[in-house]
């Protein structure tokens, strides 16, 4: 034991002899020793030992937590590779030093890191060569750039994904949000079923990032890492799911945060078992949240899914109705969509007109929410006035309004001669463009000889 | 087609594409070779800007963006794309030196990132499987009639070939 303090002792001597700054992470980014050439460089009135240097996100890191998050290694160094890359060296005093430091990862055996030694260079960059093209290009990479942009998004969806965004007074609105208010700061599953666009993945974000919004006082927040069960392949899933299982961080080092199985209803019978194996049997440090159509336990009932991973992930059950069924919200819900819109752009468009209002709700809605904000942003980009009106509405819209508006009249015909040579008009319009002009090709597209083609042509005065 | 220019000729919003905004055309290049025999055309853009242009055509285009440095701008895109055109589908592709930002593309809506074009397979897969996904824009009488020609759906004299 005296032997390995007297190691230790040495190799602290060591290091506060050279004339680089070092610096030692442990496996959470805490950092655990600096040398004096560190120190000197940092010029902090206090250690920051004991200071964690991860991605932060909070809305104004001040003092010695931004000192320590100026030394954050990239992202590389936390997947097993030595990096070269610009640390700060920003002091409280605001002067901000960049210099170049080797990040080397420490007993990184089976995907388990146990810390990052960091050695930086004797003198800051100059600053011209950081504004080259290419330097820029590679300080994107950076910790400091990734800093700033992982804390600026999060600062944002924060803002935009919030829960009082839950607007609509039914009882399944209410029902919904009284849910919503339950799952947010818990750790639980969360279920979220609804038909497509009906806003499952935005209350997934709400519920997200209300359990975690950034302040000053956190260092990190934790990562949403949303996954299109639909649409990505079974081995990415089952890749970032096993990942997220042992707890391993996903790219970046964070706190653990929510994996957001979205569809989680569409995936194959072979990915419900592989996802069992891993979210049944062991508690995991990640929240988890899915969205599906239907009810996991009831597809469970009809056999269709795992009932295992149905209760699993079916803790908190949040049903979202379809936007046709929540008809009294829509004026209040094409405004929201309205508001972001100005809110995002230059045009300023003050709300809709009494008629435009009668449009939207006399509308189907299939696509639900999702189908809403794409007709409220068509307006807003067609409106020419300061509401919108039925005129900037889109086309499908109006003639739905239409249709529906006028009686069923039975008695209504067509002529089918002047209906047929109305489509075979079009027909040979539309041959001759295919075959660009040429007469005799357009007439061997429509099966016909060219005089006979010539002769229709005459009679449906085309020629 | 004066006769059917009611709720019959709505000019509906066109169908779902795949598009490609990037600095060089490689992606482009490399999706157009493994969509060769599915018949998908890829439309190019080398701004986000007509990106979006194509995308309000389209809105449930599935579009591929490049990350060339501009970090904020395309993180502000994805939620643009989020807002105005949710049924959209983004992912990102970038070179190596950014691979840092996977997961803040995807936590910011991007389906999936990619950084070398030789896996430009799974993106085209993803594609394929957005473009399944997606609904046909309805059809009426007329546009059934046009989409049934055998030279594929009609333009009418006068309109761009596609």
């Amino acid at each position: 034991m005296a032997v390995q303090r007297a190691r230790s002792t040495e190799l602290a001597r060591l290091f506060n002899a050279a004339k680089q700054p070092i610096y030692v992470l442990d496996e959470d980014l805490t950092i655990v020793f600096l040398n004096r050439a560190c120190e000197d460089w940092l010029a902090t009135p206090e250690s920051l030992v004991g200071r964690r240097c991860g991605y932060h996100s909070s809305l104004a890191v001040t003092g010695l937590d931004a000192v320590a998050a100026g030394l954050c290694p990239p992202p590389g160094v936390l997947a097993g590779n030595t990096v070269v890359a610009m640390v700060s060296g920003a002091g409280e005093s605001g002067r901000s030093a960049v210099r170049r430091a080797r990040f080397v990862p420490l007993g990184l055996e089976e995907e388990c890191l146990l810390g990052v030694l960091a050695v930086v260079d004797t003198a800051d960059q100059p600053p011209a060569l950081v504004e080259t093209d290419r330097a820029t290009e590679l300080r994107e990479a950076e910790p400091i750039a990734l800093h700033e942009h992982v804390r600026q998004f999060r600062q944002e969806a924060a803002a935009r994904y919030r829960a009082d965004r839950l607007i609509g007074e039914g009882p399944a609105m209410r029902l919904a949000r009284r849910q919503v208010a339950l799952a947010t700061g818990g750790g639980s599953s969360v279920l979220l079923v609804g038909p497509p666009g009906s806003g499952r993945r935005h209350l997934a974000a709400a519920i997200h990032y209300g359990d975690s919004p950034p302040s000053p006082e956190r260092l990190t927040v934790p990562t949403l890492v949303p996954l299109d069960c639909s649409l990505l392949g079974a081995d990415l899933l089952e890749e970032v799911a096993s990942a997220v299982a042992r707890g391993r961080a996903l790219g970046e080092k964070t706190a653990p945060g929510t994996l957001l199985l979205h569809r989680v209803d569409e995936i194959s019978t072979d990915l419900q078992v592989e996802l069992a194996g891993l979210f049944v049997r062991r508690p995991i440090n990640w929240r988890l949240m899915a969205t599906a159509s239907e009810s996991l336990a009831e597809l469970a009932r009809r056999g269709k899914f795992r009932e295992d991973l149905a209760a699993a992930l079916s803790t908190i059950v949040i049903e979202l109705p379809p936007l046709a069924r929540r008809r009294d919200d829509l004026p209040l819900l094409a405004q929201l969509f309205l508001e972001d819109l100005n809110a995002a752009g230059r045009r300023q468009i003050g709300g809709f007109t009494a008629a435009a209002l009668d449009l939207l709700d006399g509308y189907a809605w299939p696509g639900n929410l999702d189908e809403l904000a794409e007709v409220v942003a068509e307006s807003h980009r067609r409106a020419a006035g300061r509401e919108i009106d039925v005129a900037d509405l889109p086309e499908r819209l109006r003639l739905a309004g239409q249709a529906a508006a006028r009686p069923h009249r039975p008695e209504e015909t067509i002529v089918l001669g002047e209906y047929l040579a109305r489509v075979e008009r079009e027909l040979i319009r539309r041959a001759l463009a295919r075959a660009k002009g040429n007469k005799s090709r357009a007439a061997r597209l429509l099966g016909m000889t060219r005089p006979r083609f010539y002769r229709r042509m005459v009679q449906l005065g085309l020629e | 087609m004066d006769c059917l220019t009611t709720a019959d000729t709505v000019a509906q919003s066109a169908p779902a594409r795949l598009i490609v905004c990037e600095r060089t055309g490689c992606w482009a290049i490399a999706l157009r070779r493994e969509l060769a025999d599915a018949g998908v055309r890829v439309w190019e853009t080398r701004t986000l800007a007509d990106c979006f242009e194509e995308l309000a055509e389209s809105p449930a285009s599935f579009a591929v963006w490049e990350l060339a440095g501009d970090v904020a701008g395309l993180l502000r895109c994805l939620a643009r794309q989020g807002r105005e055109f949710p049924r959209a589908r983004v992912a990102v592709v970038a070179d190596g030196h950014l691979a840092g930002y996977e997961w803040l593309m995807r936590e910011a809506g991007a389906i999936r990132f990619l950084c070398s074009p030789r896996r430009s397979g799974r993106l085209a897969q993803l594609a394929l499987r957005h473009l399944a996904q997606v609904p046909p824009p309805p059809q009426n009488l007329t546009e059934r009639i046009w989409a049934s020609l055998p030279w594929g759906p009609g333009r009418a004299a006068g309109t761009r070939e596609g």
